[in-house]
């Protein structure tokens, strides 16, 4: 189980591929990534945006937003709701309170994030954020499925 | 001859694995005509992370 950032989410929209491709071999890992309600929401209304600084067509994009949502289960806020209050007693960015109350949600679940005051503030209480694709790689797949690609 | 269900089972998941190899393939190829910068997918990460968290009512 792992908590994903939206940073992470537009991150695999790179060109480079890394992060996506991290993304699929931890979904064949069977290692679920969870992300917090409105996601697709966002992505949606920053859908011009997107399109503008990838330079991707319309149809292409819709298309690898989709196919990458796929890999991603979106908790109904009601899930984690119980565990806002916590979670914004730690988060000194607001911002970062959802996924917090999410990764408590599921007892600490590792966040994949790239932002480092969510990493601080999480090593208080106990919770891992991986915030590189190689800390990913090292801590959550095994060395030969990554090998084998 | 009747073929054995194994070898359908097994040629199934063969063809399943290959198709979906193509599929990760493909996206990648589309990935890789993205111009999207590290700093500004951070730049909009952060904008949807904000526009997520305003949707959870924490401000």
């Amino acid at each position: 189980m792992l908590v994903i950032d939206a940073n992470v989410v537009v991150a695999s929209l790179i060109g480079r591929g890394t992060v996506f491709l991290l993304i699929k071999q931890l979904n064949k890992a069977g290692i679920k990534l969870f992300s917090p309600s409105f996601l697709e929401k966002e992505i949606e209304e920053h859908f011009d945006e997107i399109m503008e600084k990838t330079k991707l067509d319309k149809p292409v994009l819709k298309y690898l937003i989709s196919e990458l949502l796929k890999l991603i289960e979106i908790e109904p806020k009601s899930k984690y709701e119980p565990y806002m209050e916590q979670a914004r007693k730690t988060c000194s960015d607001s911002d970062d309170i959802p996924y917090l109350a999410l990764s408590l949600s599921l007892g600490k679940a590792p966040i994949w994030s790239f932002d480092e005051k969510l990493k601080e503030d999480c090593s208080k209480i106990g919770i891992r954020v991986l915030s590189s694709v190689e800390e990913v790689m090292k801590e959550l797949l095994p060395k030969n499925k990554w090998k084998n690609r | 001859m009747e073929v054995p269900k194994e070898l359908i089972d097994d040629f199934k998941k063969v063809l399943e694995e290959l198709l979906e190899e193509s599929k990760t393939r493909l996206l990648l190829s589309l990935i890789e005509r993205s111009k999207l910068t590290e700093k500004e997918a951070l730049e909009l990460g952060e904008k949807i992370k904000h526009g997520i968290a305003v949707k959870h009512g924490v401000y």
